[in-house]
């Protein structure tokens, strides 16, 4: 099938994020405007018009009525998420780089930027649903990455957080006091994505070192680990099959140096189990930054440095495959 | 102390005993402090002080000298009664040692034509002398000494496979090359070398580069099966750079990069020749002078080559080729062979015949000549006009020697190439000429091992961009230079035969597309327009390599031009993909070479005719080891899905545990959820893992809707 090919960002596409339904598709860039897309066909939605700096996270509340952006603008926006509408913004001393709603939506986690002397640390915030003003103080803040954080998750029971950052770790964050309760080196270079299997017991950790690693999450146990020849940018875990899905490529700095078939912007396959590769997908003229598998396991989604969303959806093979690869 | 009494005293006859003992040491010591020099000149009286003029500093150099009350070394020309030498001299050294030194140093020292010293010590000279004249067989070896590792176990492979060696990164690895599995791991090292690894010609042995010299490794199996890879020699040579062995590994080259100004004439230390297997060092030579070094500082290696046989080995010079010989590294005849402006010289492969070859001189045309060693007798000459270089190709049976010859035209702007061709081993050497026209250009010539046959690569003047390629027979030790086939419009821009003969690949290297040709020269032989055998591409690969048996063929990308691709592809003969490995930052890989075969004429053509038979049995075995490597495979699989299986059930009580959890969680919406929305619903998408259902279907009636 045609992939859907979604040309509104001017600059590479730094994250790639469905609703809980999958209905709705949010991607940010490095250009300022965050947009939404109709999943089914493509359509461009709206921006999100307001932030001064490259948009690198995006998180959608349980009902989809809001969402929250991280910049480079040193803020983390909320919005209305079908109107637009800016309502409120949280100011940091370094870019907001991940964010996350806790499960209900009543807290708002935060990550910044290591940079110009700042730490990288989490913020939480109390987020109020029913209104449109919220606080500025954070009631928490996680201190103790050494490099910028990357990813945060909030554990569907929201009794703890995870983070993967560029310091190579992942870790578990108590949320009730902020205290760290575990943390594993999952790679000796730098952490770039860190996403989690549709039920949170795993979680796919993909870096720069060439490998995408999965991992349990309770007891932070090395499953599995996929190796390709480019850096991993990004990794998704289908919910419907034994399947995981990466992106990468050459570094966006040396893209110039090749052609595009040297680059290995390839979409990757993987057996969830047998840690094989079983397809890949051309398409992208430049490395894949980000990957996620729509939440009904039906199509997928790709963003890249070359500016482009692209969105597959799966052909009946794919489906009659799966299901005989399914453990 | 030996000897003494219970009461402290020496007894008397111990004391005799021990003087006596005391007696014979010093005796002993004193013998082996005198060396005798024989083979010196026998002169007339009348010249016995020059002799010994000359003669003292140089035995006074070696080692130090005991010197009398005079202050003079205690050295003696032995003379007769007339006063003429009679030919050897006694020197007193100041103990064992020096004397050592100075038997080392001058034993076998080359004076003048006639004299070469015979130097050893009294002591030994006693010993020698006292040898019996009948011959007693000397008491076997113990089983120590014989137990020397066997560092050719891995010809003795079960399934006759071949090694190959990569280096990547900073590991150096030997993995058996498999056409059934993937290439399997013998053995590995990180830091092998500090430099480059070089197999040795026979490929018995490793050679691996170190700061201090070099370092010579073999491969031992011991009794269980383990593998190991121990160091057999060491040659310490330092700031090494280049090696380069002998054909029959007796010998090993080391270059260090000492340029002649800064060697030391007498002692040089930029190239040494060693003994392989003690581990000595046989002669030092001075390194290339600047004028045979590139612009690019590029070293004219292997700046020696060796005869067939380990027996010479021949250096160009100006004006000169020197012929060492082994295994005492003297000139040929002692005397070098000097030719005027020779340039280049090429040993045949398999006999002791040397090609050289040299340019226009004035009115005297360039010439090729072969020359048969050591008698230096010219065996056959051919003078050629215009010509503005020669490379010279021995064929690898030494059958044929083909001259490609550059010429430049009349008008001196254009160039053109020629191939003479010498049967080498037919009467009177007949040649042969191929001719090709003023600017076609000729990019590859290639002979085909253990065949008759060539192959050149070439294109046309007035055909700008078209390279075709061309194969010639010589068939028959007499016969005549025949054209046997053209391929046209080829993109390749090499030619690699493989060594058994027969089958060649044709690649385009270093080119984007890295397009790879397999042809079978016997079926594309008068055809018109041949298929390949097999074609592929191993995309920016630069290089391609053959096994030793001829069966597979190696194309790979290594890191010094594309930092990226880096991984080598294995192929079968007739160009099947078997295995593509991604290698990051690979530096080399090498195929171990083999032993010529051991069996003779008559004992391969028996094992040809029992191929039939023979064949089922590999073919068996084949297939038996594709089917367990399924079979395992299989069995690999289920114990993946077993514990994945078993992780999965874990996970899903744990769901169970904290399914309330995760609902309280989200306990406002379902506080503010419609109430006609079921709540079953929303329980289920969250907790369980197939939530595509329920999702699909939503994402279904939304669709619709807006349909």
């Amino acid at each position: 099938m045609r992939p859907f090919l979604l040309k509104g960002h001017e600059r590479p596409i730094t994250r790639v994020k469905f609703n809980r339904e999958g209905d709705l598709l949010f991607t940010t860039s490095m250009d300022k405007s965050p947009t939404c897309w109709r999943s089914s066909n493509g359509e461009r939605i709206g921006t999100y018009k307001g932030h001064n700096g490259a948009v690198r996270d995006i998180d959608i509340t349980y009902n989809s009525e809001r969402v929250i952006t991280a910049s480079a603008d040193n803020s983390a926006m909320l919005w209305r998420a079908d109107t637009g509408e800016k309502l409120y913004q949280w100011h940091f001393q370094s870019p907001a780089r991940a964010v996350c709603f806790s499960p209900g939506d009543g807290l708002i986690a935060v990550a910044t930027t290591k940079l110009m002397g700042q730490p990288s640390n989490i913020y939480i915030f109390e987020h109020d649903m029913n209104s449109d003003e919220q606080s500025e103080e954070p009631v928490m803040v996680l201190e103790g990455h050494e490099g910028t954080i990357v990813r945060v998750v909030w554990y569907p029971t929201g009794e703890y957080i995870i983070s993967a950052a560029e310091d190579g770790t992942v870790r578990k964050w108590d949320a009730e006091n902020g205290e760290e309760i575990a943390r594993v080196e999952a790679h000796e270079n730098i952490i770039r994505d860190c996403q989690f299997s549709s039920d949170y017991t795993m979680f796919i950790t993909s870096s720069k070192d060439h490998t995408a690693k999965l991992w349990t999450l309770h007891d932070f146990e090395l499953m599995k680990t996929y190796s390709v020849d480019h850096p991993v940018n990004s990794a998704s875990i289908s919910p419907i099959f034994s399947h995981v899905l990466l992106g990468g490529g050459q570094e966006a700095s040396m893209v110039t140096t090749t052609t595009d078939r040297q680059g290995k912007f390839e979409a990757k396959i993987f057996h969830l189990v047998y840690e094989e590769e079983l397809g890949r997908v051309k398409g992208h003229f430049g490395p894949i930054n980000t990957v996620a598998f729509s939440p009904d396991g039906k199509m997928y989604v790709s963003g890249g440095e070359d500016g482009y969303v692209r969105l597959h959806g799966f052909d009946d093979e794919y489906f009659d495959k799966g299901k005989e690869d399914t453990v | 102390m030996p000897g003494v009494g219970p009461d402290g005293v020496m007894p008397i006859d111990s004391i005799e005993d021990d003087f006596m003992r005391k007696k014979e040491e010093m005796y002993r010591v004193a013998k082996d402090c005198l060396v005798v020099i024989d083979n010196l000149p026998k002169i007339g009286p009348e010249k016995y002080e020059k002799l010994v003029n000359k003669l003292t500093p140089m035995f006074e150099k070696s080692a130090r000298m005991r010197r009398d009350e005079q202050d003079a070394p205690r050295l003696t020309f032995v003379r007769a009664d007339n006063g003429s030498t009679l030919g050897f001299a006694l020197a007193e050294y100041i103990t064992p040692e020096e004397a050592a030194k100075a038997v080392a140093s001058l034993h076998n020292f080359q004076l003048d034509r006639s004299h070469r010293f015979w130097v050893c010590t009294a002591g030994e000279l006693e010993r020698l002398q006292s040898i019996k004249e009948e011959f007693v067989p000397p008491p076997p070896l113990p089983v120590t000494l014989k137990n020397r590792p066997n560092f050719k176990s891995w010809l003795l492979d079960e399934r006759g496979r071949d090694q190959f060696m990569i280096r990547h990164n900073h590991e150096t690895s030997v993995y058996w090359h498999d056409h059934i599995v993937k290439p399997q791991l013998d053995y590995a090292k990180v830091r092998w070398s500090d430099a480059g690894v070089v197999w040795s010609p026979r490929g018995t042995h490793l050679a691996t580069f170190h700061e201090r010299g070099i370092k010579l490794w073999g491969r031992v199996t011991s009794a269980d099966g383990t593998v190991d890879w121990s160091i057999v020699m060491r040659f310490e040579h330092p700031n090494v750079s280049l090696v380069h062995f002998s054909p029959c590994e007796n010998y090993l080259i080391t270059f260090n990069g000492t340029e002649p100004e800064r060697d030391d004439k007498r002692n040089p230390r930029a190239i040494i020749v060693w003994d392989i297997l003690t581990g000595k060092k046989k002669r030092g030579f001075m390194g290339p002078p600047r004028a045979m070094i590139g612009p690019d500082g590029t070293i004219p290696w292997p700046i020696f080559q060796w005869s067939h046989d380990d027996k010479y080995f021949a250096r160009l010079g100006e004006n000169i080729i020197y012929v060492y010989q082994t295994p005492d590294m003297g000139l040929v005849d002692r005397k070098s062979m000097k030719i005027p402006n020779v340039r280049g010289f090429a040993w045949s492969p398999t006999d002791n015949i040397m090609a050289y070859w040299t340019p226009e001189v004035n009115d005297s045309p360039a010439r090729v000549t072969v020359v048969e060693l050591p008698s230096k007798e010219e065996i056959r000459q051919k003078a050629l006009f215009s010509v503005s270089s020669i490379v010279l190709h021995w064929q690898q049976e030494g059958k044929f020697l083909c001259c490609k010859v550059d010429r430049l035209t009349k008008s001196k702007k254009g160039q053109f190439t020629n191939f003479e061709l010498f049967r080498v081993q037919a009467k009177d050497i007949p040649i042969e000429v191929l001719e090709y026209k003023e600017k076609d250009i000729v990019n590859a010539f290639g002979w085909e091992p253990q065949g008759h046959r060539f192959a050149v690569i070439h294109g046309y003047s007035d055909k700008p961009g078209r390279t075709d390629v061309s194969f010639f027979t010589m068939e028959g030790i007499v016969g005549e230079l025949k054209p046997l086939c053209t391929l046209e419009n080829r993109t390749a821009n090499q030619l690699r035969w493989s060594p058994k003969g027969r089958f060649i690949l044709l690649a385009a290297l270093g080119s984007p597309n890295g397009n790879l040709e397999w042809y079978d020269v016997n079926d594309a032989t008068g055809k018109e327009a041949a298929e390949p055998v097999g074609s592929n591409q191993h995309f920016l690969c630069n290089e391609v390599q053959w096994d030793p048996s001829g069966r597979f063929v190696a194309s790979f990308v290594t890191c010094w031009r594309n930092s990226n691709e880096n991984g080598y592809v294995i192929w079968t003969m007739y160009g099947k993909e078997l295995c593509r490995v991604g290698v990051d930052m690979l530096y080399q890989f090498a195929w171990r070479p083999r032993p010529p075969s051991m069996l003779s004429a008559k004992q391969r053509k028996a094992v040809k005719k029992t191929l039939k038979t023979r064949k089922e049995k590999y073919e068996r075995e084949d297939k038996d080891l594709k089917d367990s490597v399924s079979s395992g495979k299989a069995a690999q699989r289920k114990a993946q899905r077993d514990a994945f299986s078993a992780f999965r059930s874990q996970t899903m009580q744990l769901l169970e545990r904290e399914a309330a959890k995760r609902q309280a969680a989200i306990a406002t919406y379902q506080t503010t959820e419609d109430e006609k929305e079921t709540i079953t619903e929303v329980v289920e998408t969250v907790i369980s893992i197939n939530t595509d259902i329920d999702f699909s279907k939503k994402l279904l009636t939304s669709d619709d809707e807006r349909d």
